[in-house]
Order: C-alpha cells, then structure tokens, then sequence
C-alpha cells in the first residue's frame, strides 16, 4: 500500500474574492465586524441604560470628540504613562543587569518581583491616593510599579541571553569593554528590552487608569469615572474604544516599525534569503 | 616571528563532583612560518590549549604564551562556529575586532574579505550567509587583524566535505603568503597531515604523546600518493597509541 501526496485542491467554483476573504488577512477586519454584529443584535435586549447601542456609541464619540474632554484627558494620561514608564526603563534596566549578572542580587530580588508581578493594582491606586492624595504623582508611581518588574525581569532574562561564544570571540579578539557593550551586550539585550515595553506598557495602562480613579481629579481614569457617576455607558464604550485603540496604533506604529527597523538583520523566512553559493 | 612556548602546562577543571583534568604537563615550542596541527580525540584539552593561549582561559600550573620579539603576539582566532554577530553586517564583523578603525583598517578588512571570495557580501548579515561563507569570513577576519599567529580551533568540522576541502586549500594559500605561525586544533588525521608540517598528538586526559615532522613538500594533494602514505603512517601511529584509555 503507498499513497501519493496531492497538494490540496481549492474547492470547486472558488475566486480571488473567496481567497481573499478567507485570507488571515480579512480574518483581522472580520473579527471587529463579527463584534459589531453581535453587539448590536445582544444590545437591545439588556437595555441601553447597561449597554448601548453601537450607534449611541458613534454619537458619543463625536460628541466627547467635539467637546474635547476626551483628548485633554487622554494627553494627561499619556503624560503620566510616559512619565512612570520612562523612570521605570531608567530605574528597572540597571536593576535588572545587576540581577542578570549576580545570583546573589537575583536571591535577593526574587520575591519582591514574584510580588511586583502579581500585586493588585487597585491596593497600589488606594494607597497612593492616601499617600499623595489627587494628582500627578499618585498615578506616575502606580504606573512605575506595575512595569517596572516587567522591565527588570526581563532585562535580566536577556543579559543571562548573552552569548558566551561571543563574549570569548571578543575577548580573545581584546575588543574594548566599551566595544563589547555597545556592539555586543546591548544588541542581544534587544529583544528583551522589546518585550519589557510591551508588557510594561500594556500592565502601566492598566495601573494608571485604575491610579486615575482614586487618585486623580484628571486623566482617562477619573473621566471613565465620572461617566459612571452620571450613568452614561455610552461614554465609557467610547472610552475603552479609544485605549483599544490606541493599543493597536502603538502596536501598529510604533513597536511592529521600530522592531523590523531593529531586527532587520534577521531573515525574514528561514532560509529565504540564504545566498546559493558556498 | 613569533613563537609558541608552552611549558609543563597544566588545566585543571573543578566540577561539583570531580575534577577533570583538560591538560597534562605540555610542553612544546613553535616558531616561524609553521603550521602545527594538535591532534587527539574529544575531551584531550585541545580546544582548552588554545582558549590558554587566547587568554580567554587561566591555566592552573605551567605557562603558555604567543610572544612576538618581547611582547604578547597578536592573535587571529578562527572556531569551530563562525561567531559572527548576527545583527551586524559582514563588513561591521570584521571591523568589530580592528584595534583602530580608520579608513586603512577597513580597506586591509576588504581586502582579505577579498582574498576568501566574499568581496560581494560585505554589505550582507551572517543570516543570509550559507554555513561556508559564515567561516570564511571568520577566517577572513581573523587574516584582517594582521596577527602575529592564529589559532584555529576545528574550523571546517562542521562543514560539507566538499566546502571544507575547498577552505583548506584557500588556508593553504593564506598561509603561505602570510607566512604566519598556525596553530591548528583538529580530530581529522588525514586533515592534519595535507595542512601542517607538524602534529602533536595529545590522549584523553591531555597529555602530549607524539611530536610528528612531517617532511613533505607543499602544496598537498590528497591524492598524491606520498601524502596518502603519510596518512597511513600517521594513522597507524595514532591508532598505535591507546589515546582514550584513561
């Protein structure tokens, strides 16, 4: 008994468009769509006072569009993201070098990160508005908190990554320290400062909103907040829209280019752009 | 010129249960334009004698050292992987070990990129490079450094037959025209004796047992029938010594 192997036939009367709507490709717009249809279908049977309607939510984002609030609060939430994430890559990063490099300082780290990791953000909201009352400061250090661990772990992950190899190549090369570190350490660290953004990104959102609401009298936060206090779910949809949005132009924008631009040494497929020649 | 001095060298390797001892009371002396092949199977301290000889390893007793009149020689490394960094370009790589890095370095790096055939890829990542073209310009780079002497740490095992024998015939011509001392880390006999005008054979456990001339004129082909009988001869001595007893 043996088989041959058949490439798999498209299916009878199938079309570019069929291809095309079956492709990875549509499935990333099909999903939204797919929400859109069940949002409105689920809405009016819980009422718009829970849920609203998709077109409630549209009214709402030109409404909150005009009248500004929303960017105002949204450029106060940024300022205190960058601010608390900034201070977070400069604080977290030599910390997590020194855990990468030290056993000792990494027994020591190790359960206050597994606590960092895990703590509820909502404790660290509640006490800094004890500590600092409303403002600033409150929802900077809750964003700090929440990503710094991230930051730490990760760059001791990457410098732990280092290349013994390489390490030894250089030296028995004698390539300077400061050769080694700019050319050697920081690029194999890459990878993993790439991915201590991201996660200390997306967890600083999620700490400085709920930061916002206990802390601040300004921001997404306490705008979501307020939303709530008056009853109007519709500004509160359009307010998750907007951070569902803006996630994915970060994403989009800022991380997918600068991560290509970074890692545009690697081949993009296995083997794909492998010289023929030997 | 320079010249390889080790002298009752010995490598001991501390592990939690044991310790293993890489290198056992060596002793050999190397000078010139000479190619040396070590020789000996897995774990008899080969690779350790060059990382010593590198500095990138201390040794426990004895000395070995490069000099070059009376200092340290500069040292070409070639290994066994090509340990290109991944994120630079071809070029980058071999400027990534010059001690200065003016216009003049980077001219003497094309032109021994050049002279391994890679002219064309300067501007190419290792990534895009096959295995083949991955040492060579780790040859390439290690030539660039104008070394006093180069160490080679199996740098064709990892390559097709065909590749490799087309590499030792470009280190052939390198090394004739450089005239540089090599010293040569492989487990291939037959290897050693087309390359090297002499072998060192080293047993399990790292100590030297044979100190072989080998007495033929250059350029080698393998299928002259001197080098086939040296081959031979060297074999059956090396099969004669009991090298992984331990």
């Amino acid at each position: 008994m043996y088989s041959t192997l058949r490439a798999p036939r498209a299916p009878a009367g199938s079309s570019g468009l069929v291809r095309l709507l079956t492709s990875p490709r549509a499935a990333r717009l099909t999903a939204p769509l797919l929400i859109l249809v069940a949002w409105q279908l689920v809405a009016p049977l819980i009422g718009s006072r829970l849920l609203p309607m998709p077109i409630e939510v549209v009214e709402e984002v030109g409404v909150l569009a005009l009248e500004g609030t929303i960017w105002s609060a949204f450029g106060t939430s940024l300022m205190r993201l960058a601010v608390g994430l900034g201070l977070a890559l400069l604080v977290g990063a030599p910390l997590g070098l020194l855990l990468g490099v030290s056993s000792r300082a990494e027994a020591f780290a190790h359960d206050f990160i597994v606590i960092g990791l895990t703590f509820p953000y909502l404790i660290w909201g509640i006490l800094v508005s004890m500590w600092f009352g409303f403002g600033d400061v409150g929802p900077i250090l809750v964003v700090f908190i929440a990503a710094v661990p991230y930051v730490m772990v990760n760059t001791a992950e990457g410098v732990r990554d280092v290349s013994r190899d390489l390490l030894d190549m250089a030296r028995s090369y004698n390539v300077s320290r400061p050769h080694v570190l700019r050319h050697l350490v920081i690029p194999s660290l890459s990878p993993f400062f790439f991915a201590a953004l991201r996660y200390g990104l997306a967890n600083g959102w999620k700490g400085l909103v709920l930061a916002e609401v206990f802390a601040a009298t300004s921001g997404a936060g306490w705008e979501i907040a307020g939303m709530r206090d008056i009853g109007n779910a519709a500004g509160v949809v359009v307010y998750a829209l907007y951070f569902a949005t803006f996630s994915i132009l970060v994403e989009r924008l800022v991380f997918g280019r600068l991560s290509a631009w970074v890692f545009r040494w690697r081949p993009r497929q296995p083997g794909a752009a492998r010289a023929t020649a030997s | 010129m320079a010249t390889v001095e080790l002298s009752h060298l010995r490598k001991v390797f501390d592990g939690p249960a044991r310790s293993v001892t890489a290198l056992d009371d060596v002793s050999f002396e190397a000078s010139g334009h000479t190619f040396v092949s070590i020789v000996g199977p897995s774990g008899c301290g080969k690779s350790t004698l060059l990382n010593i000889l590198a500095g990138v390893e201390e040794p426990t007793s004895g000395r070995a050292e490069i000099v070059e009149g009376d200092r340290r020689a500069r040292l070409g490394y070639v290994f066994q992987a090509p340990r290109l960094l991944p994120w630079r370009t071809v070029i980058d790589n071999m400027m990534f070990v010059q001690s200065t890095h003016d216009q003049a370095t980077r001219e003497r790096a094309e032109h021994y990129l050049e002279m391994v055939g890679l002219a064309d890829t300067r501007g190419a990542f290792p990534g895009q490079l096959s295995g083949g073209m991955q040492q060579r310009v780790g040859i390439a780079r290690a030539f660039s450094i104008e070394p006093d002497a180069l160490l080679m740490d199996e740098p064709f095992s990892h390559l097709d037959a065909i590749t490799a024998r087309t590499l030792r015939r470009e280190l052939y011509s390198m090394w004739m025209a450089t005239k540089k001392t090599v010293l040569f880390v492989t487990h291939d006999v037959f290897e050693a004796v087309e390359l090297s005008n002499r072998i060192i054979i080293l047993a399990k456990g790292g100590t030297l047992r044979r100190d072989l001339t080998i007495d033929l004129p250059f350029p080698r082909r393998p299928a002259d029938d001197k080098v086939a009988l040296m081959k031979t001869e060297v074999l059956r001595q090396f099969e004669e010594l009991d090298l992984v007893a331990s």
